[in-house]
């Protein structure tokens, strides 16, 4: 599963996810990508399992590329713990995805085949999603 | 190569911000902005959007603009899109002579399936989805056409074997732009089938049967 090697602080606010994507909101490698619609956290079992149902359809006919990392760690305290004692030990990473990012990219195959892929692969996300093709100009 | 034209009307504007953009595309316009080397001032303009989708839809390169009262050469130099929805925000127009010469980039169509690929299971890669090239703006090829279906397995088409026709390239002649390389994708899956296995192992429990509630829960 995807993780960072290091991180400069190990346990982040929880942030915001107001507004749109303003940067990876295009198709920059592949023929066809799968644009978030919504804003969410997609943690990294999730991308992993995304990953899988697309390269399994996919095969061997086409390449595909993830664009969200998950960095950001998130914490939790132990089962029926008091409060207090300081904030928890961070437990998995997570990607802050914004509305029109695009989270996978594929190339080589067909867009019924790259639409069939990325209909499984969507099951596996918490958002809404939609298939993009590359623009020209 | 004849240049093949668009015309597009387009209307000189006067309003400015973000709510009046905000009404002029609900309208159904698109605002943009025109401007030259021989021109000091940019002039905004206004334009229909359904106009616009069939002049991108096309393969012209250069199109004909009348702004204030002048008949114009125009290449789109920016177009802005919607991060979500796709739609055109805002469009530059790039006034341009006939005879000066530009840099743009051309978009490359790949035409037939290579050998590498079809009878060789290699897989087929392009680095390059547009080119840039230098030439006279009357004389900008709509696309660049590549026949790769005689590549074998293992070869590849650099940037110097494009026909560009007048065009020059502007980027390195050994830049790779199509390869038909030997796929990653059965040893991925391989990592795949590994991957699963290791995440079964890593939960280290199995699942409680149904009606069997957890020791936990019971307390």
């Amino acid at each position: 599963m995807l993780a960072p090697k290091k991180v400069k602080y190990r346990k982040p606010h929880r942030g915001h996810r107001r507004g749109m994507a303003t940067r990876g909101n295009h198709v920059a490698f592949g023929t066809f990508g799968l644009k978030a619609m919504e804003n969410g956290w997609i943690t990294s079992r999730q991308i992993e399992s995304a990953r899988v149902a697309i390269t399994r359809k996919i095969r061997k006919f086409g390449r595909m590329w993830i664009r969200i990392f998950p960095d950001k760690a998130i914490t939790q305290k132990p089962a029926e713990t008091r409060m207090g004692k300081g904030k928890g030990s961070p437990e998995y990473w997570i990607c802050v995805v914004k509305p029109g990012r695009i989270l996978f990219e594929v190339e080589g195959v067909d867009e019924e085949l790259a639409a069939e892929a990325f209909r499984l692969c969507s099951h596996k996300l918490p958002i809404k999603t939609r298939l993009v093709k590359r623009r020209e100009i | 190569m004849p240049v093949k034209e668009f015309k597009i009307e387009v209307s000189q504007r006067d309003e400015r911000g973000k709510s009046a953009m905000g009404r002029l595309r609900a309208e159904g316009y698109v605002p943009g902005i025109y401007y030259a080397h021989e021109q000091s001032e940019a002039i905004p303009f206004k334009v229909e959007a359904k106009l616009l989708h069939q002049a991108l839809s096309g393969d012209a390169m250069v199109y004909h603009v009348t702004v204030g009262g002048e008949r114009k050469n125009v290449l789109m130099k920016e177009i802005q899109y919607h991060p979500v929805t796709d739609e055109i925000l805002h469009v530059d127009f790039m006034g341009v002579q006939l005879d000066e010469i530009v840099e743009v980039a051309v978009p490359l169509h790949l035409h037939g399936r290579p050998i590498g690929v079809r009878d060789e299971g290699g897989q087929l890669h392009q680095a390059l989805m547009e080119i840039m090239v230098r030439c006279k703006a009357g004389e900008i090829p709509p696309n660049i056409e590549l026949d790769i279906v005689d590549l074998h397995l293992g070869e590849s088409v650099l940037a110097g074997d494009l026909d560009l026709g007048t065009a020059e390239l502007v980027i390195p002649a050994d830049t790779m732009v199509v390869l038909v390389a030997k796929p990653r994708g059965i040893e991925e899956l391989a990592e795949v089938e590994e991957d699963e296995e290791e995440f079964v192992f890593e939960e280290g429990k199995e699942p409680a049967p149904e009606g069997e509630p957890d020791e936990k829960a019971k307390e």
